[in-house]
């Protein structure tokens, strides 16, 4: 029995206004686990994808061109050379292009042309149903497709996909699906089609061109001997890392994190103001009651502490709370975004990301119940009691 | 010669009333000594509750000394004055004043826990042999809303007898009441009065309610006009 046994009980006695002020806080409380959970498990599952793809390796472009564009911008060729240098397992030559899918988007879908026979060796993609690539694919319109696209058009493994090509002005060819692809967590892959190497090249007319050169090493150890042979051996190519690729990622994932930790500071402080507006109201009702605890001899510390303690209640009912639905709400995000744009968004649920929500509602109760347990706390009693 | 319970010297409280100066309390020089029973006697706005409120330290005096067990309570600190009600001084209210959501225990346990040296089953025991003493034993659990006024002002009569003051301030208590009630609570103190030897002061402008006290002092203007003891 003490002054908090008061404060809980009058916390339970206005339901209604507790209730809502800890949904306050629950609100931004779950914002901010969801946002949080939903950046740092897209952060990680690139990664993990680079790693994937990379392993032990690098891209190789050509000098002038920027990172993910498409066209045969480099000789495909240059692929056997660099696989002759020591400590390289693989260079493969990637055709990257264009197409469009009428039904799908009237955005352009990228196109990869990969070798059949090394396709496994340097992409991260697999398969949901269907077959790999056989020999007898080489040059035909068999296509591996991303499950976001998949799974809009309803396509399965033997079903057909018409597409537009703008080469020499618009042609469409009808590929055949021979696969469909798992989610990877990155939407721009889920939302490409694969083809045989040698297809692409036909299609778009581009001999013996490729975008990129994907290079896997034997080891780690050989990365900067290999990049330094490339460089030094063939002039106007650029070596991009997987350390590169990541800094990037990075940098745009912790603007991305930055912007949403934004919105959720903001709905939690609007969740810390609704626990002032509460706390100050309940200052004012029971003035007289402050009056009386004071007569029969509470501290202005007490005061304060009840008040505060009130204050800090809400801010942890409304933070567990708010993990919870933070949790809820990252799934259902991740599900209906999912269901209506075909981008599959990763999510992780990580223990810190609880433990800084659960010390940030801590704090907002503290904070926004400082002011008003002040005030309670320098009432003068005889004031106080007098208070109708 | 004991020290007086309570020693008022010179006393003064002013009010700003806007502009206009109220002078509530003139000069006022009293002894109360210990296991006195005292009523404060005056119409409405004669200055005895304001007067009440200085010798509880809910209230200051503009001037004067108040020295409470022989401590003067000017030169305290708004903490070392609230300690001091919660060891040496008990409140009962016109209003009752308890707590509505804890029950009749919880409500006298309330201050024990405020002034701290008890454990929660000692503060139980303690209220409970309290609230017996009023005749509310079988009311232990009752939320005040429960509670008839007379059995509110019971409970807050062992509240004010929580932490064994040595000093118990009434204002009006029986004024919220019925007479049959009145009578009662005023015989309850009459008798705690009488067997622990503690002191009451009782403001009320019923001179039923005075009858009960050893001595009268009259307040008008915020003079006190007589001062007189029982025979």
């Amino acid at each position: 029995m003490s002054v908090y046994t008061v404060s809980r009980r009058e916390i339970f006695e206005r339901k209604s206004r507790s209730m809502l002020t800890i949904l306050g806080i629950a609100v931004g409380v779950a914002t901010i686990v969801a946002l949080l959970s939903i950046g740092f498990g897209m952060q990680e599952q690139i990664r993990k994808s680079l790693d994937k793809i990379l392993g032990a390796g690098f891209i190789v472009i050509n000098e002038n061109q920027l990172i993910f564009s498409t066209g045969g911008q480099l000789d495909a060729s240059l692929a056997r050379e660099i696989k002759r240098i020591k400590g390289v397992d693989a260079a493969v030559p990637i055709l990257s292009e264009h197409v469009y899918i009428p039904k799908y988007s009237i955005l352009p879908i990228s196109v990869m042309g990969v070798d059949p026979q090394e396709a496994d060796k340097i992409s991260n993609v697999e398969l949901a149903s269907g077959r790999d690539w056989l020999p007898k694919d080489e040059g035909k319109l068999s296509a591996v497709i991303g499950y976001s696209i998949a799974d809009a058009l309803d396509l399965k493994p033997g079903d057909t996909l018409k597409v537009r090509l703008d080469v020499d002005g618009e042609k469409y060819v009808t590929l055949r699906v021979i696969a469909v692809a798992k989610p990877t967590g990155f939407g721009d892959q889920d939302q490409t089609v694969y083809l045989p190497y040698s297809t692409v090249e036909k299609l778009y007319g581009e001999y013996g061109k490729a975008t990129m050169i994907l290079v896997k090493l034997e080891d780690e150890r050989y990365a900067d001997s290999v990049k330094t042979q490339i460089e030094k051996r063939f002039k106007g190519l650029r070596v991009v890392e997987k350390k590169f690729l990541m800094e990037g990622v990075s940098q745009i994932m912790g603007t991305i994190n930055s912007v949403l930790l934004g919105l959720g500071a903001i709905s939690l402080l609007v969740g810390g103001l609704g626990v002032m507006n509460t706390i100050m109201t309940s200052v004012l009702e029971r003035t007289r009651q402050i009056g009386i605890l004071k007569a029969i001899g509470a501290s202005r510390k007490k005061i304060l502490v009840m008040f505060l303690f009130e204050s800090v209640l809400l801010g942890i009912i409304g933070g567990a709370i708010g993990c919870v639905g933070g949790v809820v709400m990252t799934k259902l995000a991740s599900l209906f975004i999912f269901k209506w744009t075909g981008l599959f968004l990763p999510f992780k649920l990580y223990s810190w990301v609880f433990l800084f929500a659960s010390g940030v509602s801590i704090l907002v109760g503290i904070g926004a119940g400082l002011y008003p347990s002040y005030r309670a706390s320098n009432l003068r009693p005889v004031e106080a009691l007098r208070y109708e | 010669m004991n020290k007086p319970a309570v020693e008022l010297r010179k006393v003064y409280k002013v009010y700003l009333l806007g502009k206009i100066k109220v002078v509530a309390l003139r000069n006022i020089n009293l002894k109360i000594m210990p296991g006195e029973f005292v009523a404060i006697m005056g119409a409405s706005g004669s200055g005895k509750t304001t007067l009440l409120n200085i010798i509880g330290g809910i209230d200051r005096p503009t001037y004067g000394d108040v020295l409470i067990d022989g401590v003067n309570t000017i030169y305290l600190s708004e903490d070392e004055l609230a300690s001091l009600r919660a060891k040496k001084i008990g409140f009962v209210f016109q209003f009752f004043n308890l707590i509505p959501v804890l029950n009749a225990l919880e409500n006298v346990m309330l201050p024990m826990s405020l002034n701290g040296g008890l454990s929660k089953a000692e503060m139980r025991a303690r209220a409970k042999m309290l609230l017996e003493l009023v005749g509310l034993g079988d009311r232990l659990y009752h939320k005040p809303t429960e509670l008839s006024g007379g059995q509110s002002q019971r409970v807050a009569i062992a509240r004010a007898l929580a932490n064994n003051p040595a000093i118990v301030l009434a204002d009006e208590p029986t004024g919220n009441l019925d007479s049959k009630s009145g009578r009662e609570i005023m015989s309850l103190m009459k008798k705690l009065n009488k067997e622990r030897g503690q002191t009451f002061i009782v403001v009320t402008h019923d001179p039923e309610v005075a009858s009960y006290a050893d001595r009268i002092i009259r307040v008008k203007d915020g003079r006190i006009i007589e001062d007189r003891r029982k025979n």
